[in-house]
């Protein structure tokens, strides 16, 4: 009995690991069913060509996308890098933590619409430039925080050694910090990247529409009642967290 | 480094600091009628009309409700999963599988709840084919409905497999398995052994990622806009229709909502102890 318990625990959890997975692709790769049909004997890669279509909106919304999500991990990983390296010695370290810590956790759609009074003035609002700064707003804080598990007095004290041998600034970053800090930039980038990729509120609110990345591409998709794309669109944003939880499960995890 | 010190300081205030309190401050201002287009003075009528009205007190009832229930029952299923599995938990493939769920966002996993769950969704149809229903409206589908099904569906497929990551983790980190076996040595039921020691350490150690994800439910916004319906709403996706509203009273009330939900953040984050140190 105990083992038939333990039995359909694993098959629930098999169940609800990857049965998401399974309907969104199941869904990209088969036509709008009507109901109460409910197996498709048809399969079809049609909506994946999409993506390959130079004027399709599902390829621009994945290019926009990813320069987005490329800019801000970017932006964010090297600022807060910088930032916290600078400031981590500071007699400020425990009340500038504090502060960070708040917008990271703050809903980023009421943040987006506390916020979008000076994106309209600024005439930001509905620009790619706008949405970039917006998600740095969150971001950045993120990168911040989490580069304050990297530094320590041990990382101090060789980077003193290096000035001390003589070493310039721009030596101190390529010959040590960046070698010594590879793991750490490399997973903060793929962290603020993820964050910036799986934005929607935010994005919606300050690109009021204009800004059509792929979260919002799959609403539109959705309101047109064409399950299919929106199935695409779900699946593209999976793909990047999956390649790389394949590369390393680190990347999907926060400090 | 020391020279570099005021520009980082500049910066930092820049992206962290100035955009919140700039934010916040207007949002107040406006919903005192001192700033922007409805500016007419000093006045509490904005938060008098707010806090009068019948929606907002059941979007924030509702959104506590969803993030409670929906927190509370990936607990559970956490605890049983991670407890069953001791052994399991060493192997490479295991852990694998485990990180898995942790690739998909909130709106995929909603997209998912939504084609799984609605009228026309892929249970309805399956019930259709089982002959326990005729028609998409006979199905009491999870999607829209007043009890929040969906949402909260969606939120607890979330959170579990994550609880389950985190939870594995520290079991490892405080050697679980071999306190359990001293616990049962010593005379402690496989019940009280777990309860007392596995569930009550996962509890303690897990406490402010608890509170954070509760926070994060509290705040959601793509889950309810896709499976929720127009009343009651969560507050999130309650503040976004007064900003977007072509009513121009609404705009004053949108901005009191977010300032009076940043004032229930802080004050969770106080109350709850959390700090920067548990993300």
């Amino acid at each position: 009995m105990r083992q038939l318990g333990k039995l359909s625990l694993y098959g629930l959890q098999a169940l609800l690991y990857t049965l998401p997975f399974g309907v969104i692709f199941y869904l990209s790769v088969t036509p709008n069913l009507a109901y109460p049909h409910w197996l498709s004997t048809t399969f079809t890669p049609g909506h994946w060509q999409q993506l390959a279509q130079s004027g399709s909106g599902l390829s621009q919304s994945l290019g926009l996308s990813l320069v987005l999500a490329l800019t801000v991990g970017f932006l964010a990983t090297a600022l807060g890098f910088a930032c916290s390296g600078v400031l981590y010695f500071s007699r400020f370290r425990e009340s500038l933590t504090r502060l960070a810590f708040f917008p990271f956790i703050l809903t980023p759609v009421i943040y987006a619409v506390v916020l979008q009074f000076y994106f309209l003035k600024l005439g930001l609002s509905g620009s790619t430039g706008g949405v970039v700064l917006a998600q740095l707003f969150i971001t950045f804080p993120f990168a911040f925080l989490f580069f304050n598990g990297f530094w320590n007095h041990r990382v101090k004290q060789m980077a003193q050694l290096v000035q001390t041998l003589g070493g310039n600034g721009r030596q101190l970053f390529t010959e040590f910090l960046a070698p010594y800090a590879k793991g750490a930039l490399v997973t903060c980038f793929f962290q603020t990247f993820l964050i910036s990729w799986f934005e929607y509120g935010l994005t919606s609110i300050i690109g009021i529409g204009k800004v059509k990345t792929l979260t919002l591409q799959v609403f539109q998709y959705l309101n047109e009642s064409n399950v299919p794309l929106a199935a695409v669109s779900s699946a593209v944003l999976v793909l990047p967290p999956l390649i790389l939880l394949m590369v390393n499960r680190k990347f999907l995890l926060k400090p | 480094m020391v020279k570099w010190r005021p520009l980082a300081l500049v910066l930092f205030l820049a992206l962290a600091v100035f955009p919140l309190l700039a934010g916040l401050g207007q949002a107040l201002l406006q919903s005192l009628g001192l700033m922007g287009v409805l500016k007419q003075g000093f006045t509490l009528s904005h938060w008098q009309n707010l806090l009068s009205e019948k929606s907002f007190w059941a979007a924030l009832g509702f959104s506590f409700y969803i993030a409670f229930t929906g927190t509370f029952l990936a607990l559970v299923l956490a605890f049983s999963f991670v407890l069953n599995q001791q052994k399991k938990m060493g192997q490479p493939g295991f852990q694998g599988f485990l990180f898995l769920p942790l690739a998909l966002p909130a709106l995929a996993m909603a997209f998912f709840s939504y084609q799984l769950l609605s009228g026309t969704g892929f249970l309805s149809r399956f019930l259709h084919q089982l002959g326990f229903i005729t028609e998409p409206n006979q199905f009491s589908a999870g999607v829209g409905d007043a009890w929040g099904v969906g949402i909260i569906f969606t939120h607890v497929l979330m959170s579990t497999y994550f609880f389950t990551v985190y939870f594995t983790q520290i079991w490892r980190k405080e050697q679980l398995s071999s306190l359990l076996q001293v616990a049962e040595n010593l005379g402690a039921s496989p019940w009280q052994a777990r309860w007392r020691i596995a569930i009550s350490t996962l509890f303690n150690r897990g406490k402010s990622i608890i509170t954070l994800y509760f926070v994060f439910a509290l705040g959601s916004y793509e889950i309810p806009l896709l499976l929720g319906r127009s009343y009651p709403q969560m507050l999130s996706v309650f503040t976004v229709n007064k900003l977007q509203r072509f009513n121009l009273n609404d705009l004053p009330q949108a901005y009191a909502v977010a300032v009076f939900y940043a004032l229930v953040l802080l004050l969770s984050l106080r109350l709850f102890k959390i700090k920067a140190k548990s993300l």
